[in-house]
């Protein structure tokens, strides 16, 4: 099983190939900036986007709405929920 | 049918057509039996975020209309297009995920961009108009249905002006599929040479063509669709009593059309109808356009914007004549312009035009 530090550079990989945000390496992303509004600006279609690559590379389906926005707030958010969540 | 005139056209497709206002000098001539659209940048006309998300149909689409709309400066009351086959890659890939997914975990992108509308809610959002927004999806009827949609519009006094255009893209997947079915060439071949070649199936093609028409004549010089026929699998005899009618119905006689631009792609099967539009309009100088674009659903759409800048420029490029034909050049002035397009005999298509 991947260490939190692994798993947060192999999902800045994931989020940019998910998302197509092109131009944009991992190393550009901070660990700790807001994925919505400000920092990656991203929107509601890519949380929708987010929730299918947990899903598909995971194994995590999120039901709750508020749930949801707790993990995806940064991607150390994100990687702390996968690593207690996932079951692949 | 009242006449749509066109007040501004914009064009991507495999020649270097956008952002050129004049008839372009050369050709590009393609190896291979698809064609691909030249691309500009398209970051003049969408933004960061939008781009994306957006597969090349979209942006092609999305970037003619823009371009479409900038040249006149002004707000469409409608926003007509159509489209043969819609975004494909974005139908591929929902349609492959499907299946590598079990039908579980779809992305939402792809989904919401295969549907056909989507360029008609993109253009209508970016440019705040809620007003009439239609897409047809009437295979290679498409566009000829945006046209007869506005004529109906304009008649019924319902809108003054309206952006209506055609997109379509090829795939590989999409090419490979229509080459098992026959659609196009086995040999590969020079674009530039697609009428020499007496063998069955064409050649793709793809690209966007859009067009702010108005109600009104505007008072500089311009051009306006007089009249649209459509025809399913027409004999000759129909085509015959169709051309005469269309005719008729305009107060014109065979001999008032300069020019006939054929849709002839070269397959061979189309021989007899392409035959005889071309021995029934003899006293026309006869030009092609499909060694340009290719074949595919909306090309009527560049044989449009093709026919408005011949009318606006007078001029007729060397590329535009059959090679064989090329020293019947003709040097008289262009007032109407028929275009005869045929999608591989199934749907036939007479676009009547005028230069004021």
């Amino acid at each position: 099983m991947q260490d939190v530090q692994e798993l947060k550079q192999v999902l800045k990989t994931q989020i940019i190939e998910s998302l197509n945000l092109q131009g944009m390496t991992p190393d550009e992303i901070d660990d700790n900036a807001p994925l919505f509004g400000e920092g990656l600006g991203l929107d509601s279609i890519d949380s929708l986007e987010l929730m299918v690559l947990l899903e598909r590379n995971y194994g995590i389906k999120i039901e709750d709405a508020r749930e949801g926005r707790k993990a995806m707030e940064s991607v150390q958010a994100m990687a702390q929920y996968i690593s207690e969540h996932r079951t692949k | 049918m009242a006449p749509l005139y066109i007040i501004s056209s914009s064009c991507i497709s495999p020649q270097p057509s956008f952002g050129v206002e004049a008839l372009l000098n050369e050709m590009i001539s393609y190896e291979g039996n698809r064609l691909s659209c030249i691309e500009p940048d398209y970051k003049q006309f969408i933004n960061p975020v939008q781009i994306r998300r957006m597969s090349r149909a979209l942006k092609f689409g999305f970037s003619a209309a823009m371009d479409c709309l900038q040249k006149v400066n002004c707000q469409p009351e409608a926003i007509i297009i159509g489209t043969g086959t819609g975004c494909l890659t974005d139908t591929e890939v929902f349609l492959h995920s499907i299946k590598d997914y079990e039908e579980t975990a779809l992305n939402a992108t792809p989904f919401i961009h295969s549907t056909y509308n989507q360029l008609n809610g993109m253009i209508a959002l970016n440019k705040k108009v809620n007003s009439y927004s239609v897409t047809y999806v009437h295979r290679a009827f498409s566009f000829e249905h945006c046209l007869l949609d506005t004529a109906l519009l304009f008649d019924e006094n319902e809108i003054e002006t309206s952006l209506v255009g055609c997109f379509d893209e090829m795939t590989k997947e999409h090419f490979d599929m229509k080459m098992q079915w026959g659609f196009w060439k086995q040999e590969s071949i020079q674009s530039e040479s697609l009428l020499l070649h007496n063998s069955l199936g064409s050649i793709a093609g793809e690209g966007s063509t859009f067009f702010m028409l108005s109600k009104t004549k505007p008072e500089t010089e311009c051009n306006s669709i007089l009249d649209i026929a459509t025809l399913f699998q027409p004999t000759v005899f129909d085509l015959e009593k169709e051309i005469q009618y269309l005719l008729a119905k305009n107060n014109l006689q065979l001999s008032d059309i300069d020019i006939l631009l054929s849709g002839d792609n070269g397959d061979t099967n189309t021989f007899e109808a392409n035959d005889f539009v071309k021995r029934f309009c003899a006293s026309s100088t006869l030009l092609y356009f499909k060694h340009l674009c290719g074949e595919y659903d909306t090309a009527t759409g560049f044989a449009v914007h093709l026919a408005n800048q011949i009318l606006t420029e007078q001029v007729i490029p060397d590329y535009l004549y059959h090679p064989e034909e090329i020293n019947k050049r003709s040097q008289k002035p262009i007032r109407h312009l028929l275009i005869y397009n045929n999608y591989f005999g199934m749907n036939q298509t007479l676009v009547l035009m005028v230069n004021y």
